[in-house]
């Protein structure tokens, strides 16, 4: 082969071209500490790159979902546990009131307690969460019960927020699971002085109590009551009329309020506590995305530095190696 | 014979070595020159005199100064720098195109359409809250901008690449001029039919050389010494005549033509090859798939919006404005199209199609990416074609031949915008009166895990990454085959160099030895000097 100075001069200049771009991609590693910086770098990891991201992305979009609906679930528990409480008052206020020892004028001052706390029934039912009334379902706009004796606004529908890929978690509970006698079963009683008392739940939720005579023919009264605040204050107005064999009507329907309540909740509680475990899974989903984004798009350091070191010593030997060459001539023997 | 023979003899060995330290001196001159062929001095004998006793030489003197050439590797360089012409366009552009999709090291499509779901799904709890809900029409208006500026960014490379075309022609034009005028000047210089024009052979390899680097092309020298150059069986010189090649910029494709002759097709290496390609692929790839991608996504959510209620109690209303202006392209004399309109949303499948008409009245509608006949029938003037959800009317006499370009596909992007104007209007609900609501909601976002038939039944992020794997598969391929073409480019240089190249060494060696025999021959006239004046003092 005749090698010639056009030979040695493009080899050095390409080898020296072919040296800077690898320092050039070793250096662009170093300082973006990513392995693919580009499509082309490595199609596949570039792509699986993408998708881990995206299920990062969807990992905090569902812990945000998470903590949205914590905070709505964790408010719908207090007002529930202030609704307990207050039942428990009910309940004892009108066996108090019930008992015969008592008199016209206390069954006065049971009467007006019971009427501030169907009043107080009513703040918690009409309740706002981020301007929303909570207890509404869908038609959150407008307050459930417009005032103590009015009957329900709102609808059953449940809020569904998607706590990962595959569930749905439901973020509030109606005002007509709490408020409502759509699960009250129909029944009747007989009271201690033989009076038939008939208890009949109402399409709309409402619950109509039908007394009648000994004869159990003869109607003394139909009290529809609207809901259980409803029935609080229709209660509150039997003790100030001191109709004793109404409030005994009217009691039935106490343990049957306190019983929805304590059923929601133990639902609110097990959604709570769902809740945090899911946000532990996804804590630990993102771990695993993170560490396989990074398995295939973060420079190994250590890697690329040791890298550069390498090239660049090759680099100093090919220009030592040039300057060599360069540098030799039979010109330079001809003096 | 005479003693001033012996002066004749040192004159043309004189004259002779001359020559070859010219020649040398010519040689390194030119060391860097890499179209240079080395020029090499062939010496002969001086025809001799007879005497008696047998022949006397009468010197040496220069027969030939010939260039070492090699055509074979000429050739192979020619066609080389053609492909490495074609990788470098093809790699610049593909690269560039890259860098629009790398999401790498910023924001791109994939993190628009995340803001947009998450601002979405941020209402989920609360659908009535208005600051998240203004949230999600800023998000809606970021999307549809990122879209519109990818599409400009494409658009902008495609411009630049008709005009690259456009200057690519012209400078081929006028290399063909200039090897024309060589021709000439090469044909006046070898007129005896003996010596060879080197120098401007080698200008004119030079000129081909460049030539390759603009296209694929052919030359051959006749025996009546006419010298051609072709470029897709056309040619572009024919001895000292220019057939000039015109560059035709269409909204399809490029054609190039010589002599009338569309030759685009048979061009197949060197830039304008490579520029074509780029053009092919941004037109019916880039663009075709990213404008596919937001008019599928558009319009479905659109189609899912419509289901819902906002918080005005409205329904049916879209979100994004919806696809009205459809691109056409009529190729025919006394056809046209006199109605183009969208009948069903759901069919639209956001792609282009030919409406052919072929022999005996027939149409023909035809997918324009993948040639899949969608429906066909018999033509009559007026009367309404329908396919995937497109209603078009053409009216007038239509020939065989004839062409109808439809395409729901241009414009999408570029008359991209929000339907709704106000943040109370996105319907979220599936019921009236429901501020809470949240169904039609979770319908959105499910678009995102439900694959869309206009997009191929692909869900949008899958089709989003298979059109980023695309882009990156030809990135990748484009470099190694710039580094392919680029070191077999060498390689072919190197071997043509190691015929044509100067080498100093070789030079500096020569120099002395044409030197020494310079002195020589001086001596030699010496001597015969001496000779003579000793002849003279004898008188």
């Amino acid at each position: 082969m005749r090698v010639n100075n056009q030979i040695i001069y493009n080899q050095i200049i390409e080898s020296l071209a072919k040296k800077n771009v690898e320092i050039y991609s070793a250096h662009e590693k170093l300082t973006s500490l990513k392995n693919i910086n580009r499509p082309s770098d490595d199609v596949s990891s570039y792509t699986k790159a993408a998708n881990y991201k995206i299920k990062l992305n969807n990992v905090e979009q569902f812990k945000r979902n998470i903590d949205l609906a914590d905070g709505m679930l964790k408010f719908v528990e207090r007002q529930l546990n202030d609704l307990n409480d207050i039942w428990d008052r009910v309940n004892e206020l009108t066996i108090m009131g019930i008992n015969a020892t008592e008199d016209s004028t206390s069954r006065l001052a049971v009467a007006s307690e019971l009427k501030n706390i169907a009043n107080f029934m009513l703040g918690i039912a009409n309740s706002k969460y981020e301007g929303n009334y909570i207890f509404s379902g869908f038609k959150s706009d407008q307050a459930p019960f417009s005032s103590i004796n009015s009957s329900y606004n709102g609808d059953s529908n449940d809020i569904l927020v998607s706590i990962d890929e595959a569930s749905y978690l439901v973020a509030n509970v109606t005002g007509d699971k709490l408020f409502l006698f759509n699960g009250f079963s129909s029944r009747s009683l007989i009271t201690e002085d033989g009076k038939h008392i008939y208890y009949n739940s109402q399409v709309d939720g409402s619950l109509n109590i039908e007394i009648r005579d000994t004869d159990n023919t003869h109607v003394i009264k139909t009290i529809n009551i609207k809901s259980v605040i409803d029935g609080v204050d229709k209660l509150a107005q039997a003790f100030k009329n001191n109709n004793i064999l109404e409030t005994k009507a009217i009691f039935e329907i106490v343990s049957f309020a306190k019983n929805q309540i304590i059923v929601s909740q133990t639902e609110v509680g097990a959604k709570l506590a769902r809740l945090e475990k899911q946000y532990e899974k996804l804590d630990e989903t993102d771990l695993i995305y993170k560490k396989l984004l990074s398995n295939v798009q973060d420079a190994d350091i250590a890697e690329v530095a040791s890298a550069i070191a390498n090239i660049q010593a090759s680099l100093e030997a090919l220009r030592l190696s040039a300057s060599k060459i360069f540098s030799q001539s039979l010109l330079d023997f001809l003096r | 014979m005479s003693i001033l023979s012996i002066f004749d003899i040192g004159k043309t060995a004189l004259l002779t070595n001359q020559t070859a330290i010219s020649v040398t001196s010519h040689n390194i001159a030119n060391v860097n020159n890499p179209d240079y062929s080395r020029q090499e001095v062939i010496l002969g004998v001086k025809a001799p005199i007879k005497i008696r006793g047998g022949y006397l030489g009468r010197g040496s003197n220069v027969d030939d100064i010939r260039r070492s050439y090699d055509k074979f590797l000429t050739d192979m360089l020619f066609s080389q720098e053609s492909l490495l012409g074609r990788s470098v366009i093809l790699k610049d552009i593909i690269s560039e195109v890259e860098e629009f999709f790398n999401e790498s090291n910023r924001e791109g499509l994939n993190s628009v359409l995340n803001n947009f779901f998450n601002a979405l799904e941020d209402l989920s709890i609360n659908p009535s809250d208005m600051s998240k809900r203004i949230v999600l029409i800023n998000r809606a208006l970021e999307l549809v901008s990122e879209f519109k500026d990818m599409e400009t960014r494409l658009e902008d490379i495609l411009n630049s690449v008709n005009n690259e075309i456009s200057n690519a022609v012209g400078k081929i034009n006028s290399i063909s001029r200039d090897i024309a005028e060589l021709n000439k000047k090469i044909n006046q210089l070898e007129a005896d039919g003996v010596s060879s024009a080197n120098d401007l052979r080698d200008k004119r390899d030079s000129l081909l050389k460049e030539l390759s680097k603009y296209v694929n092309i052919n030359y051959y020298e006749s025996n009546d010494k006419i010298f051609y150059v072709s470029v897709g069986m056309r040619n572009i010189v024919s001895g000292g005549n220019v057939s000039e090649m015109k560059f035709l910029k269409s909204s399809q494709r490029s054609v190039i033509k010589v002599e009338n002759i569309d030759i685009t097709d048979r061009i197949t290496s060197g830039k304008i090859s490579g520029l074509v390609t780029s053009e092919d692929l941004i037109k019916n790839e880039f663009l075709y798939k990213l404008r596919k991608l937001f008019g599928g996504f558009a319009n479905q959510f659109n189609l899912i919006h419509r289901n819902g209620y906002d918080l005005n109690n409205n329904t049916n209303v879209n979100f994004f404005k919806p696809l009205t202006n459809i691109h056409f392209e009529v190729f025919s004399q006394n056809g046209a199209i006199t109605s183009l309109n969208i009948n069903d949303y759901n069919a639209l499948k956001f792609d282009e199609y030919y409406i052919n008409i072929k022999a005996g009245n027939i149409y023909e509608v035809v997918n324009k990416y993948n040639n899949q006949v969608i429906t066909s029938g018999i033509y009559s003037s007026g009367s309404t074609i329908s396919f995937d959800g497109i209603d078009v009317v053409i009216s007038g006499p239509v020939a065989d031949g004839d062409s109808f370009l439809i395409s729901p596909l241009k414009l999408t992007i570029k008359d991209a915008a929000l339907n709704i104007q106000n943040p109370e209007e996105i319907a979220l609900a599936s019921n009236v009166n429901s501020p809470s609501d949240n169904t039609n909601l979770l319908n959105l976002i499910d678009i995102k895990e439900n694959s869309i038939g206009a997009l191929g039944n692909k869900k949008i992020y899958d089709f989003l990454h298979d059109l980023t794997s695309r882009v990156g598969i030809l990135a990748a391929s484009a470099n190694d085959n710039l580094s392919f073409d680029r070191t077999l480019y060498n390689e072919i240089f190197n071997r043509k160099s190691v015929v044509q190249g100067v080498n100093l060494d070789e030079e500096a060696v020569n120099l002395i030895k044409y030197q020494r025999a310079f002195e020589a021959a001086a001596k030699v006239i010496q001597v015969a000097n001496e000779l003579y004046e000793t002849l003279v003092k004898l008188v």
